[in-house]
């Protein structure tokens, strides 16, 4: 490894990035089409689209509503279903010789936990992302995730099973984030992706009906980054396990800020529509603004940032 | 991300507008009914807008879209002057499939309002095959109509000297009174075509693809809600009459066969 790729490595557990950006589950499909755009083995690693049991349809469409600053989905975690995940996507994903990342949903705690022991034993997956706060499914996902409970079970569960670190991803769409955090560490999490979707809704007035097919959605892009940053805030205050943190990141100056509030590593979501090489061009800009800010390592800036926290950023 | 110019921007219609487009990008557009990502100059506006290719001028390196001012992106769209950049992905999607179409064959064109654009370059590109063309395009009123001049000067074009603009408007405007349906029920008969290619709302083409259900080579181009335009997002599915597979419309369409998704 260069001077230059050492400089933005991170550490967390299972995952050894040579840099910190990768894209978003639900964003990136699992890799297929930005394969076309760019070469994929320059990303810190990849998180892939939601893999469940059996394949699913997902809701009806219009699944696409954009709002300001943001965009509205309502896409329902489809995806092939976890033999054809193993069988055709993981084999892809390998080429690329970087972590995966893969995110796993369900709608009850079995499915989860069979998703996640058949997935951690496939050799090519670093680490598993568990989705316990999709808002776009009638069973599962943000069930699991606004209850502290079910949440600790739930993790506690898979977290036996996973031969690989786990990542629970939890939901904006609570009252106490710190309570659910703490829930989930207790129960062995290894780290936490933060944060998913809010929940949101637009209405069309030509037809005066809500715009998506299933009434609400998730809303993403920059217009969650400050509620983004507040929950990493508030979760890194209470847990001192690593968090993958993401929600509206556009440009590099995003990404320090991520670690600012007590990220370690990010994803990037929404951004990818907006211009399908955008983590690539974050990546290759980060030295620079690196420079700029006076930064020698987003290792020793990790440290620094949770010196400024753990002293009020005084 | 590849920029091109804006050499021309007019309106042409009510609340359409033509836009031409200038730049190197222009010689990877080859099949009408495919389509560009535009990014717009507004950061609070996060999504590309898709638009079809109406014409493709190889020469001039020039592209021409036609679209009609829909919500706040199309409406910052039309404000943009000449010799503005604008930030473009494409061309993207299937667009028509016209590889069967033999000199001396008949095509039908339907058009419903802006869904009348991309079959400006089928057209051109039928007959310059030496096929003929019957266009029959449907708009709200007269004042929503265009592109009939240029239509015309194309059907002139044509070596079998078959080709024909028919045009109905709702409420008699222009043209005859009522819906596409009623042109189609009085040319169709007179004509045997070898393919069918529909765009516009989706209510006339739930109606084509009805009408249509039975004809080997019927095609619709939809439009739909999309994010990410590559197929990466999953947001502009479609289902399928056979499978439990969605169809994404970005990259397995927008040119469907009629027979091949359910609206």
């Amino acid at each position: 490894m260069t001077d230059k790729e050492n400089r933005l490595s991170v550490k967390l557990p299972g995952l050894n990035l040579k840099n910190p950006i990768m894209p978003s589950s639900g964003s990136f499909g699992f890799g297929e089409e930005y394969a076309k755009y760019y070469d994929l083995s320059k990303l810190g690693a990849i998180v892939t689209k939601a893999t469940t049991i059996e394949a699913l349809k997902g809701n009806p469409e219009p699944r696409i509503a954009e709002t300001p600053s943001g965009m509205l989905n309502s896409i329902g975690l489809q995806n092939p279903g976890l033999d054809i995940v193993i069988k055709e996507k993981l084999p892809f994903l390998k080429q690329f010789n970087i972590p995966i990342i893969v995110n796993v949903a369900g709608s009850k705690i079995d499915d989860y936990i069979e998703v996640v022991e058949k997935i951690a034993n496939q050799p090519v997956v670093s680490a598993i992302e568990l989705n316990i706060s999709c808002p776009n499914v009638k069973h599962g996902g943000i069930e699991f995730g606004t209850d502290p409970k079910t949440a600790h079970q739930l993790t506690k569960l898979c977290k036996k099973v996973s031969k690989v670190p786990l990542y629970v991803k939890l939901s904006p769409n609570v009252t106490n984030i710190k309570l659910i955090a703490q829930t989930v560490q207790d129960a062995g999490a290894d780290g936490f992706s933060l944060i998913n979707c809010l929940s949101g809704m637009a209405f069309c007035l030509k037809t005066m009906a809500p715009i998506l097919a299933n009434k609400t959605g998730g809303l993403s892009g920059p217009a969650i980054k400050p509620v983004a940053l507040r929950i990493i805030y508030q979760v890194s205050s209470v847990s001192n396990l690593p968090i993958i943190g993401m929600g509206g990141i556009t440009n590099t100056d995003d990404v320090l800020e991520f670690i600012l509030a007590g990220a370690t590593a990010v994803s990037i979501g929404t951004g990818n529509f907006t211009d399908p090489n955008l983590c690539s061009s974050i990546i290759d800009n980060l030295p620079e603004r690196l420079d700029y800010w006076g930064i020698k390592s987003l290792d020793e800036f990790i440290t620094f940032a949770k010196n400024r926290r753990q002293n009020n950023y005084v | 991300m590849k920029q091109l110019k804006i050499v021309h921007h007019q309106k042409i219609a009510y609340k359409t507008y033509k836009i031409i487009l200038q730049g190197s990008l222009v010689k990877k557009f080859h099949q009408a009914g495919q389509f560009l990502n535009i990014k717009l100059p507004n950061s609070s506006m996060l999504l590309m807008r898709p638009i079809s290719l109406a014409d493709i001028d190889k020469i001039h390196n020039t592209c021409t879209l036609i679209y009609t001012v829909v919500g706040n992106g199309t409406k910052l769209l039309s404000t943009l002057p000449t010799d503005h950049k604008l930030e473009i992905l494409g061309p993207l999607g299937k667009g028509f499939n016209i590889d069967f179409i033999k000199e001396r064959d008949t095509v039908l064109l339907i058009g419903g309002s802006v869904g009348v654009a991309p079959l400006y370059e089928l057209a051109k590109q039928i007959i310059q095959n030496q096929a003929s063309v019957i266009e029959i395009f449907g708009y709200r009123t007269a004042k929503n109509i265009f592109y009939t001049k240029e239509f015309e000067q194309l059907n002139i074009l044509d070596i079998n000297k078959k080709s024909k603009l028919f045009i109905s408007t709702d409420n008699g405007s222009s043209g005859k009174k009522g819906t596409v349906d009623n042109l189609i029920d009085d040319i169709l008969p007179q004509i045997e075509p070898s393919a069918i290619y529909a765009c516009g709302s989706r209510p006339m083409l739930k109606h084509i693809q009805k009408r249509f259900a039975n004809y080997e080579n019927a095609y619709i181009s939809v439009d739909a809600r999309m994010a990410c335009g590559i197929g990466a997002c999953y947001g502009c599915v479609l289902p399928t009459y056979d499978t439990i597979w969605n169809k994404k419309v970005c990259t397995d369409g927008p040119v469907f066969k009629t027979n091949e998704i359910l609206l």
